[in-house]
């Protein structure tokens, strides 16, 4: 897709090459290594409603709460993966995708994220689809204080209950430039919708991005997501996945070491409950020298639900004095929740570090019987302890106002975990 | 206020307590002393109702409740409190907040108003002082990474705090300096009240020079097999804990049934 010529990069045409290479190759199916702890045909199997072409403008659906922060300065929503309005401040640019016949997609759209895979064909499915999308740009040297936010929500019309959703972002960061951008999707759990949201990240050298995603906690639908990054030498990294759980959440995070000197922060959290699924792919590609990764994944598992962390790190020939390491913390509160943790280490070069591990147990009954001991109910000592679990990634996010606020909903969260388990 | 009675108890199936008698009444300290094994950390935790242990005979009530029917929170919140031996290390629970919530849910059961943040800062600083405690051990997570002696520290000043009427000190004086054991004892003893009852579990007789008990008691082998003014104290520190008849043969050197063993 690369080789394509510029004119031949527009919206109608990548959807319909997108379309026609979808059909060949299909949705995701559990027969792939990539799918086995999932299996994606509950979602696959529904006939989706496509909330294209719009037959009149829908109701804009994003709920309050997230769509304009006073913590942010720079707040966009989108509906049904459409951009709503600009944003044009000093260093930084949001504006729509180009979705017409005539205006090409920036370079990087589409390059990103694997774009040909039987196992990725969820990306397929969402270029197919998306229209008029989220095109953040940093330019070089900027440095954005306020955190970057955008609200996915849907349009509400009548009579188009499973509809899907196909947020896409492409976010590049100039050359030493640093910005904080959050995807909220929590907008996207009204109903029986099934997101599926594919984020292009690209890093200048020596540029700095922290991608917050906040997955919203739903009773219905679906959520795929994909992200994927390329940092050139010196970039810095960092990505917080705060996912409390669905019918089946799918998040694939992808980190492509392109230049020397790279770092990576991946920090997760999850909870599932009922019979949700939270399931995280990622993958560390060490392509180049001296670039360091560290992940941190948590997950909260209550009644019957499944968690999956499949951490997987490349390191390439080239790729020495890599410095990986890869841990995976979870907490299992009943004896039905289930979760598989699986680190995943391709290494071909031979100077490196690389680490890895991983831990599954319960509420510490000593730290119980001690809160109880004083006062504290069985509920409450148990919330406390799982907020304690929980916050310790909370508590790594940087901008005050948004770790108030993610504090506040995954606090929430915590509570009624707490309180299950009783 | 605190009345057992041929209490047994049975830790995985092996009795530890077999028919402990004990009558504390409010005002009153008692001292529990005994060698290691013979049931002083038991009795502490069947107290405070910890799991894993199970009553087999016998009964102990507070101001007359069945006090083993109780949830662990529930004796909390009626007054009993435990100082532990072992003070647990909770991260990421900050020692501020947890301690707020303790006090509150006491102080609802007792039919008061709720701290509000600023009001229990002030009392906290408050008993902090008592205890010669800095300020910042209040910011940080529940014990982490607290020495041996601020864990025992914070243990006195939660109990400050929660205003007890039955404190159970279990083995208090473990790993304490000389000068830590006395800010904890005069923490200890600006608690005392008419009251109040306290039972200090003690391996030595140190800290009752400190914390000077109404009445002694040796427990050995889950009994009580002899009970005395604070005299008895200093004659078991003399003697060891050899001479105490039906008293089993000491296994290590810190159970010191030889004569001075006891350090």
């Amino acid at each position: 897709m690369t080789q394509a010529t510029a004119t031949a990069r527009t919206a109608p045409t990548l959807r319909a090459q997108a379309a026609a290479r979808l059909a060949e190759l299909g949705l995701p199916t559990v027969k792939l290594e990539e799918w086995r702890f999932t299996n994606p045909a509950a979602i696959t199997r529904v006939a989706w409603c496509t909330a294209e072409p719009y037959t009149a403008e829908p109701t804009v659906f994003v709920p309050a709460t997230t769509a304009a922060p006073a913590w942010s300065r720079h707040a966009v929503a989108t509906v049904d993966g459409r951009l709503v309005t600009p944003v044009a401040a000093p260093g930084l640019a949001i504006t729509a995708l180009p979705a017409d016949d005539t205006t090409s997609l920036p370079d990087a759209y589409g390059t990103i994220a694997p774009a040909d895979a039987a196992t990725h064909s969820f990306v397929l499915h969402n270029t197919a689809r998306a229209t008029a999308g989220v095109h953040v740009r940093v330019a070089d040297g900027a440095a954005i204080a306020a955190p970057v936010v955008i609200a996915h929500g849907r349009g509400i019309r009548s009579g188009e209950a499973r509809i899907v959703v196909t947020p896409r972002v492409l976010l590049e960061v100039g050359a030493g430039a640093t910005v904080t951008v959050v995807e909220d999707f929590r907008g996207l759990t009204s109903g029986d919708e099934f997101t599926n949201a594919v984020t292009e990240v690209v890093l200048a050298a020596g540029a700095t991005c922290t991608l917050v995603r906040l997955v919203g906690e739903r009773a219905q639908g679906f959520h795929v997501g994909l992200a994927a990054v390329r940092l050139a030498r010196d970039a810095r990294f960092t990505a917080r996945t705060f996912a409390p759980g669905g019918p089946i959440v799918r998040d694939d995070l992808r980190v492509l070491f392109a230049g020397e000197g790279g770092e990576a922060h991946l920090d997760g959290l999850f909870t599932v409950t009922g019979n949700q699924v939270v399931d995280h792919h990622t993958i560390l590609d060490h392509a180049a020298a001296r670039c360091t990764s560290r992940e941190y994944y948590k997950g909260v598992l209550t009644g019957a639900g499944h968690g999956v962390f499949n951490g997987a790190v490349l390191i390439r020939t080239d790729a020495q004095k890599s410095d990986s390491n890869q841990r995976s913390m979870n907490l299992l509160l009943s004896n039905d929740a289930t979760i598989d943790t699986k680190p995943e280490l391709q290494i071909y070069a031979d100077d490196v570090k690389c680490g890895h591990g991983a831990t599954v147990g319960r509420l510490d009954d000593d730290a119980l019987f001690y809160l109880r001991a004083r006062g504290i109910g069985a509920n409450e000592a148990r919330a406390l302890l799982v907020r304690a679990f929980a916050g310790e990634l909370v508590d790594r996010v940087e901008h005050d106002g948004l770790r108030a606020e993610i504090g506040a909903w995954i606090g929430e969260r915590m509570d009624r975990v707490g309180t299950e388990v009783a | 206020m605190l009345s057992i009675k041929d209490l047994h108890v049975e830790v995985d199936g092996k009795p530890v307590l077999k028919g402990l008698t004990l009558e504390v009444n409010a005002g009153e300290v008692h001292a529990i002393m005994g060698p290691n094994g013979s049931g002083k950390s038991t009795l502490a935790h069947v107290l405070a109702g910890r799991e894993g242990y199970t009553v087999t005979a016998g009964t102990a009530t507070y101001d007359g409740a069945d006090l083993l029917a109780m949830a662990p929170e529930i004796r909390a919140r009626k007054g009993v409190f435990l100082a532990f031996q072992y003070p647990i290390e909770i991260p990421g629970v900050g020692n501020l907040y947890f301690l707020r919530t303790a006090v509150n849910a006491v102080r609802k059961e007792r039919g008061l108003e709720p701290f509000d943040a600023v009001d229990f800062l002030a009392a906290a600083k408050d008993r902090m002082k008592l205890l010669g405690m800095p300020a910042a051990l209040l910011e940080r997570s529940v014990n982490e990474g607290f020495s041996g002696g601020e864990k025992k520290r914070n243990e006195i000043f939660q109990m400050a705090m929660l205003e007890p009427r039955l404190c159970v000190l279990d083995e208090t004086d473990s790993g304490l300096d000389i000068d830590a054991l006395r800010v904890v004892a005069g923490g200890v003893n600006a608690l005392r009240g008419p009251e109040r009852a306290m039972v200090v579990i003690t391996h030595y007789q140190r800290l009752l020079d400190h914390i000077v008990p109404d009445r002694v008691h040796v427990l050995s082998d889950g009994r009580i097999v002899e009970s005395g003014s604070k005299e008895l104290a200093h004659e078991l520190e003399k003697k060891g804990y050899g001479w105490v008849h039906d008293m089993p043969v000491a296994t290590d050197a810190t159970a010191g049934s030889a004569p001075g063993a006891a350090r």
